[in-house]
C-alpha cells in the first residue's frame, strides 16, 4: 500500500495513473462517451418534440387568462434553460472523455487535466440541476397544481 | 507509446492542477448522491400512497364507486411496485457515487494510491450501470413504441 509521507518526500504528491487505474479509467471514459451522446440525442429529441407539440398543447386548454400566460412564459422559458443546461452536462461529459483518453493515450499532463476540469465542470451543472429538481418536486407535492 | 511496466503502464501523475479538480469533483459527486439517495427515499415513500393518489384522481371521477375502489386497488398496487423498482434502480449510482467521492477525498488527502484506483474504480461502476440501465430503458421504449404503433394500425378503421 502506497501512503507516502508527505513530510518525508519534497513532493506533495506521489500518485499516479498505474496500471490498474488506467485501465479502469479507460473503460470509464468509454461508458461515459456512449452517456454523453445518448444523452446528447434524447434531449434534443426531447427538445424538438417539446417544441412541436407546445402550440397544439397550448390551444387544448382554450382561452387563457393574462396570468395563466404568463406563468406558462416563465415555466417554458425554466424548462428550456434546464435543458439546455443538461446538454451542456453532456457537452462536458463528451469533453470528459475525449480529452482523458488523449491525454491518456499521447501521456500528456495538461490535456489529461483539461479532461478533469470538464468532469469537474459536469458533476458541478448536474448538482446544481439535481438541487433544483428536488426543490421542484417538493414545492409540486406541496402545491399541486 | 506508452511504458508497459507492471506499476506504471502512464506518466501521468496526480499534480497540484489535478488535484484541484478532482477535490472539486467529489464535493460535487458527493452532494449530487446526497441528493439522490433523498430522491431514491421520496419515490419509495410516494409509492406507498400511490393507491390512494389514484383514488382521488379526478380521472376515476366518472366512475362507479365499486369499479374505482377495484381500478385504484390494482393500480395502486401495480404502481406501488413500479416506483419501488425505479427507487431500487435509481440507489446504485447513487451509491457508487458517494463511494467514489469518499475515496477520492480520502486519496487526496492521504496521498493512497490504493484509494484512488478504488475511487476510478467506483466511477467506472458508476458509469456501467448508468449505461446499462439507459440502453434497457431505451430497447423498451423501442419496443413500446413498436407494439403501440403496430396496434393503432390494427385498430384504425379502413
Amino acid at each position: 500500500m502506497d501512503t507516502a509521507n508527505v513530510q518525508d518526500n519534497p513532493e506533495l504528491l506521489e500518485m499516479h495513473l498505474d496500471y490498474d487505474g488506467g485501465n479502469t479509467l479507460r473503460e470509464a471514459v468509454r461508458w461515459s462517451k456512449f452517456l454523453s451522446i445518448v444523452g446528447i440525442a434524447g434531449i434534443g429529441l426531447l427538445l424538438a418534440v417539446g417544441l412541436i407539440a407546445t402550440p397544439y398543447v397550448l390551444n387544448g386548454y382554450g382561452q387563457l387568462t393574462p396570468d395563466s400566460e404568463g406563468i406558462i412564459d416563465v415555466l417554458l422559458i425554466a424548462l428550456a434553460l434546464y435543458f439546455g443546461a443538461l446538454i451542456a452536462a453532456a457537452i462536458l461529459l463528451l469533453r470528459f472523455s475525449r480529452l482523458t483518453k488523449k491525454g491518456m493515450d499521447h501521456e500528456d499532463q495538461h490535456i489529461f487535466n483539461r479532461g478533469l476540469k470538464s468532469l469537474r465542470i459536469t458533476f458541478m451543472i448536474l448538482g446544481i440541476l439535481s438541487c433544483l429538481s428536488l426543490l421542484g418536486l417538493l414545492f409540486s407535492l406541496i402545491y399541486p397544481m | 507509446m506508452a511504458d508497459t511496466t507492471q506499476n506504471s503502464l502512464f506518466e501521468l501523475s496526480i499534480d497540484h492542477e489535478s488535484v484541484g479538480y478532482l477535490t472539486e469533483t467529489a464535493r460535487w459527486s458527493k452532494f449530487l448522491a446526497i441528493v439522490g439517495f433523498v430522491t431514491c427515499g421520496l419515490i419509495a415513500i410516494f409509492s406507498f400512497f400511490a393507491g390512494s393518489f389514484l383514488a382521488n384522481s379526478p380521472v376515476l371521477a366518472a366512475y362507479p364507486a365499486a369499479e374505482v375502489q377495484t381500478m385504484s386497488t390494482i393500480g395502486g398496487a401495480f404502481l406501488t411496485v413500479l416506483y419501488l423498482i425505479i427507487a431500487v434502480v435509481y440507489f446504485f449510482p447513487c451509491l457508487y457515487l458517494y463511494r467514489y467521492s469518499v475515496r477520492m477525498k480520502e486519496a487526496l488527502n492521504t496521498n493512497d494510491q490504493v484509494k484512488l484506483n478504488q475511487s476510478l474504480k467506483n466511477q467506472k461502476m458508476l458509469f456501467r450501470y448508468v449505461g446499462i440501465v439507459t440502453i434497457i430503458a431505451v430497447s423498451l421504449e423501442a419496443m413500446a413504441l413498436i407494439i403501440f404503433g403496430v396496434a393503432a394500425m390494427l385498430v384504425t378503421p379502413r
